[in-house]
């Protein structure tokens, strides 16, 4: 099996990350595609349910888009890293990357748009 | 407005991203330099969005106002 390295980068088997991409953008390139959905999903909760998840979180930061932005920063970061410790997502070509990037920002606008528009 | 407000996280999220995707050099990554125009546009396009949204809700409250006085 052949090999590749690159400066400051960890050894990379040559069948993982065709496009030479590096961890890091494979990582938190999917770390976005889950935050992102996640977050659209975390918007139709909080709204939903006024009395106990939105109570919760403005009283954790004291107002409840601080303690959003927070969770959705920390989730894109923990992710992230855990992607890039576990090896998720190494297999993946940059246009596939590309295209679920793409499609989970259209499709968590899209969640929050409707929600909206149907709430 | 709301949607406005909270498609702004997404763009928080996707501008973090993108130092992240051309952090090293993309003169021999023809891929990564694809994903970064990708990327900056998903930006582009969605901060237009958000100002065609405000317009729109801008245009909203006039119509509102000048009927009321009509």
């Amino acid at each position: 099996m052949t090999s590749h390295t690159e400066p400051n980068s960890t050894l990379i088997p040559a069948r993982a990350d065709p496009d030479h991409l590096g961890v890091a953008t494979l990582s938190f390139g999917l770390s976005f595609a889950v935050t992102g959905l996640l977050d659209a999903l975390l918007v139709v909760a909080k709204e939903i349910s006024e009395d106990s998840l939105l109570t919760a979180m403005k009283a954790a930061t004291g107002h409840h888009w601080v303690t959003h932005g927070v969770i959705s920063i920390a989730l894109f970061l923990i992710l992230g890293l855990l992607f890039q410790r576990l090896g998720i997502g190494r297999t993946m070509t940059a246009n596939g990357l590309t295209v679920t990037i793409a499609g989970s920002m259209i499709l968590s606008s899209s969640i929050i748009v409707g929600f909206y528009l149907l709430y | 407005m709301e949607s406005k407000e909270h498609i702004f996280l997404l763009l928080v999220l996707l501008a973090t991203l993108l130092p992240v995707v051309a952090w090293r050099k993309l003169e021999n990554r023809p891929g990564a330099r694809t994903m970064v125009i990708a990327i900056a546009a998903l930006v582009i396009m969605t901060s237009l969005g958000m100002e065609g949204a405000g317009a729109v809700i801008s245009m909203g409250v006039k119509t509102a106002l000048l009927s009321k006085q009509v």
